[in-house]
């Protein structure tokens, strides 16, 4: 009965069951064996192993039945080692061999002596599994692999940057798309006297000077809704030492790979010297350096677009001043003395003056004036005198006072010309006229050199 | 065995386990010789199947209380880099002489070596799968079989095994686990592979009875 049920048990058992007695004949077969050698157990029973698979079994198997037969020990024999000890197939399939993991126990026989069970799983599926997930992690270490390349590669590139960015002779700076600095290198922290903290939402306008910050931010912010090229010059300011110095700033988008701007890098030039020195050059250029008045150039620049805008229809006046006396001052009391005189002339011009009205200092002791606009002659009579008035107050040149008196010419647009050369040709003439007309009387005294100022304008412009 | 006993032994200057099992000089050395045969027997036929030259190193036999034996294996323990131990058993019975486990332990990381060098594999993935678990156990099983023929040969006794069972643990789980004798009889063998160098212990875990017997045998063996 136990017989009976032991034979059920093997033949349902899902692996290879083999029993050899001492003498290594088969004594039991189970139904795997059969189905998986195709042979039936009534002709395997009572045969020796190497008979029924004629010799074509793992050598190191019968070594280990020895074993377990002669001295009790009991043997597993993995698959890794040996593949296929025994060839077995798949269920009615002659295939490759299935793959096999084996079992080698000593066990009591019937007879009193030692035999041998043997056990043969069918691994085929695991090896399959391991194979697909060894595959598997040998693709996962290979990306593994070129992933840390990669990595490494962009941190040599990062190195590289920022190394690049630290011996930079400009400043350089990476803001995101909202000019928030991400990263600002050494040489623009100290051009700024700040340094930024990456736990701090700043921008990178914050260090532009209170007088250039609005414009500056107002074109930052067109531009960079455009994700275009930002390029300014302007002033920042130094928050150790306050001081303002220029700078040229360059910002360049940066672009995702979708071509989305994510961020500006920025370079930031100095141009301090260059730009005080231009600066310097376009003020002489334009102003006379003693009087602050302009230069010939700007004036006949303002002329030239009076006569433009006028075209004709409305008038202007050119009024001609040349100091009397001026050049006996200049050699009884020396240069400086007369450098004191002109600017002082100068500074009482133009208070006399409208905003609209332009002043300038043709060189020597001349002065011309652009009056932009005025009624009639009689506006312009009060003009010349009131002039007239204030150059002949007394100016203190620090050892003493002096006087001088002035000449005065006008002409009129578009009456006396329609060009500016024929504009100042007429006063100029007129001008001379008065000097020559006063010279004739002989008349030295400034204080009676001050006509009523009806006649004086009939002279003035006839 | 109980605690208290092992109390004694962690707090007190105690005699070693040898003193207390009354072993000789000439005993152990008669000792090591037997497990130096054996152990020679077992590289030789690992050394076959893995077609490479294994070199064991003399083993050092040593009886140590089990609580001393974990602290050794916990120093080379912290040598592997995951920090446990891969221990490969197997029981032996030698009827009415001794019973033995007869473990093979590796630092995790050295068995995977080994496993990997033998299929020829990169060391991919970190853990051992289950077919390497299975080569672990052959190669253990063969080292371990051909230590006990071998003894079972010069002790002309019969010694029937099991089949081997691998875990991976730390040292302390392992051991207190499988070993529940107080004295541990430690073969400590070094397995030079030609890249690699792998130290190993072989461990016969004996209650005193089937230490003394053991001994008996070998006095037997060696006629002292």
């Amino acid at each position: 009965m136990q017989t009976l049920i032991a034979d059920h048990i093997a033949n349902a058992i899902a692996s290879g069951l083999l029993v050899l007695d001492g003498g290594g004949r088969i004594q039991l077969w189970n139904r795997w064996m059969v189905e998986h050698s195709g042979v039936a157990a009534d002709e395997a029973v009572g045969r020796l192993l190497n008979d029924v698979f004629r010799g074509r079994i793992d050598q190191r198997v019968m070594m280990a039945i020895r074993e377990a037969i002669d001295f009790g020990l009991a043997a597993l024999m993995s698959h890794a080692l040996h593949p296929s000890p025994f060839p077995l197939h798949g269920y009615r399939s002659a295939g490759d061999r299935l793959k096999q993991s084996v079992t080698i126990s000593p066990i009591s026989g019937q007879d009193g002596g030692r035999w041998c069970l043997i056990q043969i799983s069918d691994v085929t599926a695991l090896v399959k599994r391991e194979q697909l997930l060894r595959s598997q992690t040998r693709q996962l270490s290979e990306k593994l692999k070129t992933l840390t390349h990669a990595q490494e590669q962009l941190r040599r590139n990062e190195l590289r940057f920022r190394e690049l960015a630290r011996q930079a002779p400009v400043g350089i700076f990476e803001t995101d798309l909202f000019g928030r600095i991400v990263f600002a290198n050494e040489r623009w922290q100290h051009m700024v006297g700040h340094m930024w903290d990456h736990n701090r939402v700043e921008s990178w306008y914050d260090v532009v000077a209170v007088e250039d910050r609005e414009a500056v931010i107002a074109q930052w912010k067109d531009v960079s809704v455009a994700g275009g090229r930002f390029q300014s010059e302007f002033r920042c300011s130094n928050r150790n030492s306050m001081r303002k110095f220029w700078v040229s700033v360059d910002a360049m988008p940066v672009r995702n790979d979708d071509g989305q701007t994510v961020g500006y890098i920025a370079t930031a030039i100095d141009i301090h010297d260059a730009k005080e020195t231009s600066l310097r050059n376009a003020q002489q250029a334009t102003f006379d350096s003693l009087t602050g008045l302009y230069n010939r150039t700007p004036f006949n620049e303002r002329l030239t677009r009076a006569v433009e805008t006028s075209a004709g229809r409305h008038s202007f006046a050119l009024m001609f001043i040349d100091l009397d006396r001026f050049k006996e001052i200049n050699d009884t009391h020396g240069h400086e003395a007369g450098d004191l005189v002109l600017a002082s002339i100068a500074r009482r011009l133009r208070r006399l003056l409208r905003v609209d009205d332009t002043v300038a200092r043709f060189g020597g002791d001349e002065f011309v004036l652009l009056l932009a606009d005025f009624r009639d002659e009689r506006d312009l009579a009060r003009v010349a005198g009131k002039i007239e008035r204030a150059v002949s107050q007394p100016i203190n040149i620090g050892t003493c006072h002096v006087e001088l008196g002035c000449s005065v010419g006008c002409s009129i647009y578009p009456r006396d010309g329609a060009d500016p050369s024929s504009l100042m040709r007429a006063a100029d003439a007129r001008m001379y006229e008065v000097k020559q007309g006063r010279r004739q009387v002989g008349d030295d005294e400034p204080a009676e050199l001050v006509p009523a100022p009806i006649e004086h304008t009939t002279e003035l412009l006839r | 065995m109980n605690s208290a006993g092992e109390t004694t032994t962690a707090v007190a200057p105690s005699p070693s386990a040898a003193e207390r099992l009354a072993m000789t000089e000439l005993q152990l050395d008669a000792m090591a010789e037997t497990f130096n045969l054996s152990l020679g027997e077992a590289a030789a036929v690992f050394s076959q199947l893995v077609q490479e030259e294994i070199e064991l190193s003399v083993p050092t036999v040593e009886l140590l209380p089990r609580a001393e034996l974990v602290e050794r294996l916990e120093i080379m323990q912290d040598s592997g880099s995951q920090g446990r131990l891969c221990s490969i058993t197997q029981r032996f019975d030698a009827a009415g002489a001794f019973h033995t486990d007869t473990m093979l332990i590796f630092p995790e990381d050295d068995s995977l070596e080994i496993v990997r060098r033998m299929l020829g594999d990169e060391a991919t993935a970190e853990t051992i799968s289950e077919l390497e678990q299975d080569a672990l156990a052959e190669i253990g099983n063969i080292i371990i079989n051909g230590c006990m023929s071998s003894i079972s040969n010069l002790f002309r006794k019969e010694i029937i095994g099991t089949l081997p069972e691998v875990v991976i643990n730390d040292s302390r789980t392992l051991i207190m686990e499988h070993c529940t004798a107080d004295d541990v009889l430690v073969a400590r063998i070094g397995m030079h592979l030609a890249v690699h160098n792998v130290s190993g212990f072989v461990l016969f875990m004996m209650d005193i009875p089937s230490i003394r017997s053991f001994v008996g045998e070998i006095e037997h063996l060696f006629d002292i």
